[in-house]
């Protein structure tokens, strides 16, 4: 078994949680960080229930295409990624897109994550048109 | 946080902190163990106002002419921090000038709170040194929001609550990082940093750092869903997003998604939103992946990855750094730290912040170079402009109010076992079971008159749609007035909610709909 130290992914408050993994990566369960600065070793009912998600049958573990009638198929990453690239390059129809182009960034992600999507949306995308849900 | 343990006075206002900032609220019990005063001003008795000292049951969307009267009272009784207004303040005249005629009985025909308690809780607030404030969506999800914040800030700086330990007034960031994302640029009013596009020196670093790139104020994502809707927009991306339950008008949400011509959605469930993708891209959850969050207090903290990737699933970093080089970007990030190393020189206020320096405890920024240790206080001894700004907020209606065809007010919300739109929680048993499914709150009164009982299928209606929820009767809500947390899918809170927005930043008035309800 290891514990691995992070950040509680739910609230605002950013907790110190250790998450306790079994050799064959199964998660056991939810510790709290006793001398995290901002928990003190505390946590809510979503900090030491909320990781279940995870392991969900019904997570997302292929890219998918919808097809013409409607529904998706499975795609490996290369033709997903690159029919991504070619729908966002056919919309690069102006000089600056910031009418043509909108990313909507999230607030789950992490700041790097969050930088590399102004960075695609501005520098590379060429469309001041970015947000995330700070409003909702 | 330390903050609120030392405080003698907190005002919650807008904020159902047990339920949506645990650790924050045992923040509130350590001030009042201490022997601290706690204010709750809400449309809900929220599990708070059992332990406050004074409870203001006010009309939702009146926030602004509560707190303009607040004001009239201090000045009037003079109980101003002269000093603090000469030495650190400008345009007092002016505010003081506005708030003439905001007296308390005025506040009290469009709020409901009585003068009186207006009046105690002001001096209570004037006269205590320790007061601080804190606010969450019930203050900006409104058409008043910018101008309701102003008048916090007026309150705050003409009683000199401002730069010191244990005042001020304090957001609850409600998202995990929601702060970090709007400090790392995910704005379309601002670049990474707090840099705005129209400022001279914005373009010349970021041409430094980016090269050619798009410099003006883009549109939010009010906006480009109205563009969708007109056929301008034509490619969307859409990250870690559920728009279909958590933005205003879902008809209209989900009608401007069929429309626009190219979709991506990439998150890790097929959520409401990304059945409408033409592509849909797995991510990784916040427990596979490096990299770093900031919370409510601007503190930076790292997460670690715990697990592999479940699936075929890939970080979101990876997958948007792919989507870079595919569309000719010359980019090559061997890992989260590689892009903090660049944030470093992007966005001065992260300039010293790293993987490395946060790996035991985080930092608060701003934090210019690696020697900084960071800024547990923003606003000690100036203001980042200067001078504070006294500003004149007038109130005025804009938006839904009640009318013969939609008697009562909906605000929405959360629940403390859910988050956000239920995509990761409600799917964790032991919290599903907690809250199964939605509610709509209606005070006992107002149940009998219309003939509905608890747990009873109720049709809620407003002009932009109609939900059915099971009632559950309390007197813990105004009359008039109701209320449904938006986690729900089944029955969505913002089947109902419209674009009634704020004039300065768009933020739409989730908490002020016009509805009728009735037995199903």
């Amino acid at each position: 078994m290891k514990r691995v130290e992070t950040t509680c992914g739910y609230c605002g408050c950013g907790c110190g949680i250790y998450v306790n993994v079994a050799d064959d990566d199964t998660i056991l369960g939810i510790t709290p960080s006793y001398n995290h600065v901002v928990s003190k070793g505390r946590l809510c009912s979503k900090g030491w229930h909320g990781y279940a998600f995870v392991r969900d049958s019904r997570r997302l573990t292929s890219p998918l295409i919808k097809q013409e009638d409607g529904t998706f198929r499975k795609a490996s990453w290369d033709e997903a990624l690159d029919k991504v690239a070619e729908g966002l390059k056919n919309a690069m129809i102006s000089e600056d897109n910031t009418d043509h182009i909108g990313l909507i960034s999230s607030a789950r992600c992490t700041n790097e994550e969050n930088f590399l999507m102004a960075k695609l949306a501005r520098a590379g995308l060429k469309t001041s048109s970015i947000d995330h849900c700070a409003r909702l | 946080m330390d903050d609120i343990s030392d405080a003698e006075l907190i005002m919650v206002i807008g904020s159902n902190t047990t339920e949506q900032h645990p650790l924050a609220s045992t923040r509130i019990f350590e001030a009042l163990e201490k022997g601290a005063e706690l204010y709750v001003i809400d449309p809900r008795q929220i599990r708070l106002t059992d332990f406050a000292h004074a409870y203001m049951p006010i009309e939702p969307g009146t926030n602004l002419p509560m707190i303009n009267a607040m004001i009239h009272v201090i000045i009037k009784e003079n109980l101003i921090n002269e000093e603090f207004i000469n030495t650190r303040t400008e345009n007092y005249e002016e505010m003081k000038k506005s708030v003439e005629d905001c007296t308390p009985e005025w506040a009290e025909t469009i709020s409901k709170v009585p003068a009186d308690q207006i009046r105690q809780f002001a001096r209570k607030y004037a006269t205590t040194d320790k007061a601080m404030i804190l606010f969450t969506m019930g203050v900006t999800q409104q058409t008043t929001a910018v101008k309701s914040i102003r008048a916090l800030a007026n309150l705050a700086m003409i009683t000199g609550h401002v730069g010191r330990p244990s005042v001020g007034i304090n957001p609850l960031r409600g998202q995990n990082n929601v702060q970090g994302a709007g400090d790392m640029g995910a704005l379309p009013d601002f670049l990474p940093g707090y840099q705005r596009p129209e400022w001279p020196e914005t373009k010349e670093h970021y041409t430094k750092v980016w090269g050619d790139f798009s410099c003006l104020r883009g549109r939010n994502i009010i906006q480009m869903f109205n563009l969708m809707d007109e056929g301008t927009m034509k490619a969307a991306y859409i990250v870690g997003e559920n728009p279909v339950l958590s933005d205003p008008d879902q008809t209209h949400t989900i009608h401007c998604l069929e429309k626009v011509p190219f979709l991506v959605v990439q998150d890790i469930f097929l959520t409401e939103t990304a059945e409408f993708a033409d592509v849909v891209l797995p991510a990784a959850s916040f427990l596979e992946r490096h990299g770093t969050y900031t919370n409510t207090d601007r503190r930076v903290q790292m997460i670690n990855k715990v697990i592999e990737p479940v699936g075929n699933s890939k970080p979101d970093w990876e997958i948007i750094a792919e989507i870079m080089k595919r569309i000719g970007m010359d980019v090559d990030y061997k890992g989260p730290s590689d892009i903090m190393d660049e944030i470093n020189v992007a966005a001065p206020l992260y300039g010293g912040i790293t993987h490395e320096r946060i790996k035991e405890v985080g930092i608060q920024w701003p934090c210019p170079d690696k020697e900084h240790p960071g800024t547990p206080i923003l606003h000690v001894g100036e203001f980042k402009r200067g001078k504070g700004l006294f500003t004149v907020n007038d109130f005025e209606f804009i938006g839904d109010q009640r009318s013969e065809e939609y008697p009562f007010l909906l605000t929405t919300g959360r629940v403390t076992h859910q988050y956000h739109t239920g995509t990761m929680t409600r799917k964790v048993w032991t919290l599903a079971l907690e809250y199964p499914h939605g509610f709509v709150e209606i005070h006992t009164k107002d149940a009998e008159e219309l003939g509905i009982k608890n747990h009873q299928p109720v049709r809620i209606t407003s002009a932009r749609g109609s939900i059915v929820a099971p009632a559950m009767i309390t007197n813990r809500i105004n009359e008039k007035t109701l209320f449904v947390p938006f986690h729900f899918a089944e029955s969505p809170a913002n089947r109902l909610t419209g674009q009634n927005l704020d004039p300065i930043i768009n933020i739409p008035a989730l908490k002020v709909s016009a509805v009728r309800i009735e037995v199903e």
